[in-house]
């Protein structure tokens, strides 16, 4: 059984799951999943390799669609309307809650061109418009200042920092709600992932923001909400263990296998 | 790197348990010193607040060095926080009892009869304050609540002995003092007897942040003097290695507390350390 | 940070660490490189670069070879004549400008049939097929590749000669029915090439793309195609030269007429299927007039090698 520690009511959040359930094939991955993910904060999903929250993660914007053979069971909820009813476009609930991935994937295109990406898909075609977006999008993704000048040159000429940024700018520019982020820091340097935890602390006032990662003091540092998951034996499905404000999570964890696994005694 | 780290934090709960006992120790020194007029004793004892101090100093630079560079979560930090609060508490401890050490130094002995109640009563207080401070390991060593909450009780009897001490020397005010050599000795046992008072109080605190080491509840005085033991017991969370649960080695370290002071619990364990090591 | 002994306080001095008695090191000397191994390397060395040399050597010989075989065409035939229209070798005129347009038109209209669906099918295979489907349509695609050219010659002149003259009323020997026949024919060279291009592409801009809302076509032709373009324009461009340097299958179907078409339809000739066909009984200036030609082939060749090379120039620094 899940403990909860002051955990967000279904009134102060953007996406409420109920007894989700999810199976690769025959597989049964994740089991009787409940949580609510709190609007306009960061939550940060932690657990070991193969617990399950990448997968819980991409489903939240039907990533796992893509993948033949998965399934899943229980509701989950965007603002109140079920993601997985029946008739439901996937493809406009990836406007609406975007993911950055954990290896940058700019489009070999010009910086520019895979900023624009987005709003052309949207149907902006002003060539202000788009500029103004392109640099409102760069500039909330701590980006603007270093690439100002060279708006042209090819997104993949860029470091791996700046890469991800570069992605996390394209996201922006199509003005989602929610973002998911698998995690984003762990491919590149440090003085990168500052700035990637500094854009995010600027942009959770007005976005939810989940992030999936495997460094400790990161979740503790950024996030307001944590959800550990694990999979205890291999073969079984994986659980939600303990879920709350981020705070009691590391400072006081109710459950053995949280300390356990915070402490870095396993995974 | 974890393993390290577990024998470290193992290491500096062991230390901070063996400084507990030096002043324990160095405590009955000086209080001896007070009562006997052996000024080499209390010059010795004095000396030996020096050196805890300096140990006090370096278990809390470690404790420090442990947080920024191991970044601990969870029970590993709460010990750690815990051992740095303790650890300036026992500073405090040892400047109490330098100050009765050299009180007892400078005591001069006195053609007029130093009332003998005063001196009884000295060694009275002391007695408890010798039983808190032995309830206080014992509350550590066994990670145990409920001896916690007890502890207020016996704090309380230091007190009392405390405000008997002033009754009497009001009492004994009246008689003339001779000069002022009397009067700062009467000075001097006024101020040890706070010494001792003030000595039970700051062990008691540190007794108190053991709730928080074992439940993550910051509670005050207060609120534990009005808890009971199922409540706390109820509201205690998943320990790391660093905080279980080996009473039994923790014992080794405050095996020179004598065995009437401390409760029964540690008594046992004490007992049981010296056995094995026969 | 120094870690701080828990013991340090208690030290009262430091001890100095007792001057141990420095031995002097044991000399070892080290191993040189053994004459034998030496000798073994350097032979097998030369022995690889003489493997690879050769390749470079029959390329000059056959090239020398045709050269020389070809020169007289600059003294005896004149390069008037031999980039004339005219293709007569009994009356001496050895114009071979209509064989080349025969070659050129072939060539064009096979990639416009041929680069759609080569390209067509190697997105449906990477991007769209279910595994089952792929598992068919693929080696499907190899098999093709693996036909004989006197076998599509044979297919064209059987089959599709005949449906030709069907819809356009003549023989049936032509332009058109070479179009057909090529394009089939370099459709497995263009689609495996452009298969590599496109699995060469990481999977995760593809994600990436999804990720923001793009339905699979969109990612398709706004992401992956453009991604793939210089990989693509490879597979074109030796699709090309297949097309252009195919002889039998075309030699079977074209007509064989050294004249410019009047239609689609009417009977053309190659420079290839020139030469195969008269290479047998020609003599003399007719000879070194079909050498010439093998030289105009041999550079077209040679530039479409170059033009490859200079892409994947351009791919790595772009």
């Amino acid at each position: 059984m899940t403990v909860y520690r002051n955990a967000p009511e279904p009134a102060q959040s953007a996406i409420t799951v109920s007894d989700f359930n999810f199976w690769y094939g025959d597989f049964h991955a994740l089991t009787d999943v409940n949580l609510n993910i709190a609007k306009n904060k960061i939550t940060a999903f932690i657990g070991p390799s193969g617990c399950g929250k990448s997968t819980f993660l991409r489903c939240m914007n039907r990533m796992n669609d893509l993948i033949e053979g998965t399934r899943n069971e229980g509701t989950m909820e965007l603002d109140g309307a079920n993601i997985y009813a029946e008739g439901v476009d996937p493809v406009d609930l990836r406007r609406r809650v975007g993911m950055i991935f954990q290896q940058p994937n700019p489009f070999p295109k010009s910086i520019y061109e895979n900023v624009a990406f987005g709003p052309r898909l949207q149907g902006v075609t002003s060539k202000s418009d788009l500029d103004d977006i392109v640099e409102e999008s760069l500039k909330r993704a701590n980006l603007w200042k270093e690439v100002s000048g060279q708006l042209g040159k090819d997104g993949l000429a860029l470091s791996g920092g700046q890469q991800q940024r570069l992605c996390i700018a394209r996201v922006l520019a199509v003005q989602p709600d929610v973002l998911l982020m698998d995690e984003p820091c762990s491919a590149i340097d440090p003085t990168s992932v500052q700035k990637v935890e500094d854009l995010m602390a600027e942009l959770a006032p007005e976005m939810t923001i989940i992030i999936v990662t495997h460094n400790m003091q990161q979740a503790a540092r950024i996030s307001d909400h944590t959800a550990f998951f694990l999979q205890e034996v291999a073969g079984e499905p994986a659980t939600l263990i303990e879920y709350g404000e981020t705070d009691a999570i590391f400072t006081s964890p109710m459950d053995k296998r949280t300390e356990d696994y915070i402490t870095g005694r396993f995974g | 790197m974890r393993k390290l780290f577990s024998s470290q934090l193992i290491e500096a709960r062991h230390e901070m348990l063996s400084i507990f006992e030096a002043i324990d120790l160095t405590l009955h020194d000086a209080v001896t010193a007070f009562v006997t007029d052996d000024q080499d004793l209390a010059r010795r004892a004095q000396k030996k607040t020096l050196k805890i101090d300096a140990r006090c100093a370096n278990l809390e630079a470690v404790c420090y060095n442990l947080i920024a560079t191991q970044s601990p979560v969870a029970s590993d930090f709460r010990l750690l926080q815990t051992i740095i609060y303790i650890d300036f508490n026992m500073q405090r401890m040892s400047d109490k009892v330098r100050r009765i050490a050299r009180a007892a130094k400078r005591k001069v002995k006195n053609e007029i009869e130093f009332p003998a109640e005063l001196v009884e009563l000295i060694g009275r207080e002391a007695d408890s304050v010798y039983r808190v401070l032995g309830a206080t390991a014992g509350a550590l060593v066994n990670n145990d609540l409920a001896a916690v909450l007890s502890l207020s009780d016996e704090d309380d009897e230091v007190h009392g002995v405390y405000q008997e001490f002033f009754r009497t020397f009001n009492r004994t005010e009246t008689m003339e003092v001779a000069d002022d050599k009397q009067m700062d000795d009467f000075r001097r046992v006024i101020m040890v007897s706070r010494y001792l008072d003030r000595i039970a109080s700051i062990s008691t605190e540190c007794a108190y942040r053991l709730v928080f080491l074992l439940t993550g509840q910051r509670w005050g005085a207060d609120d534990v003097a009005e808890a009971d033991e199922e409540e706390l017991e109820s509201m205690r969370i998943p320990s790391g290695e660093g905080i279980t649960l080996d009473p039994e080695s923790d014992a080794r370290y405050v095996s020179h507390l004598a065995l009437d002071e401390v409760g029964e619990a540690l008594a046992a364990l004490i007992s049981q350390v010296d056995e094995d090591a026969e | 940070m120094a870690s701080e002994n828990l013991n340090a306080a208690e030290q009262a001095e430091v001890e100095q660490p007792a001057a141990a008695e420095s031995a002097a090191p044991r000399k070892r000397d080290l191993a040189l490189v053994s004459r034998s191994t030496y000798m073994k390397e350097k032979a097998l060395q030369y022995l690889f670069f003489a493997c690879a040399f050769l390749a470079v050597v029959t390329v000059v010989l056959i090239f020398a070879f045709t050269m020389m075989q070809a020169a007289p065409v600059f003294t005896d035939i004149g390069l008037a004549n031999f980039f004339s229209l005219t293709w007569a070798p009994t009356e001496g005129h050895y114009g071979i400008l209509s064989l080349a347009a025969g070659t050129a038109l072939v060539t064009v209209g096979a990639l416009v049939l041929g680069v759609p669906l080569g390209v067509g099918t190697a997105v449906y295979l990477t991007e769209i097929a279910s595994a089952r489907v792929r598992a068919l349509i693929s080696p499907a695609v190899d098999l093709l590749a693996g036909i004989p050219s006197i076998i599509y010659g044979f297919f064209g002149m059987v089959i599709i000669r005949p449906f030709v003259a069907e819809i356009t009323g003549g023989l049936g020997f032509g332009a058109l029915t070479a179009w057909f026949v090529l394009a089939i024919m370099i459709v497995p060279t263009i689609t495996t090439l452009t298969i590599d291009a496109l699995n060469s592409i990481p999977m995760g801009i593809r994600e990436a793309s999804f990720a923001m809302g793009a339905t699979k076509w969109q990612t398709i032709y706004k992401v992956v195609l453009p991604a793939a373009k210089f990989g693509i324009v490879d597979a074109v461009v030796l699709g090309m030269g297949r097309a252009i340097g195919e002889t039998m299958a075309v030699l079977m179907v074209v007509g064989n007429a050294p004249v410019i078409p009047e239609s689609i339809s009417s009977p053309v000739s190659t420079l290839t299927s020139q030469i195969a066909l008269d290479m047998s009984y020609s003599s003399g200036l007719h000879r070194t007039a079909l050498f010439g030609m093998g030289v105009v082939l041999f550079i077209v060749s040679a530039s479409l090698v170059g033009v490859v090379r200079l892409l994947s120039k351009m791919r790595k620094k772009g």
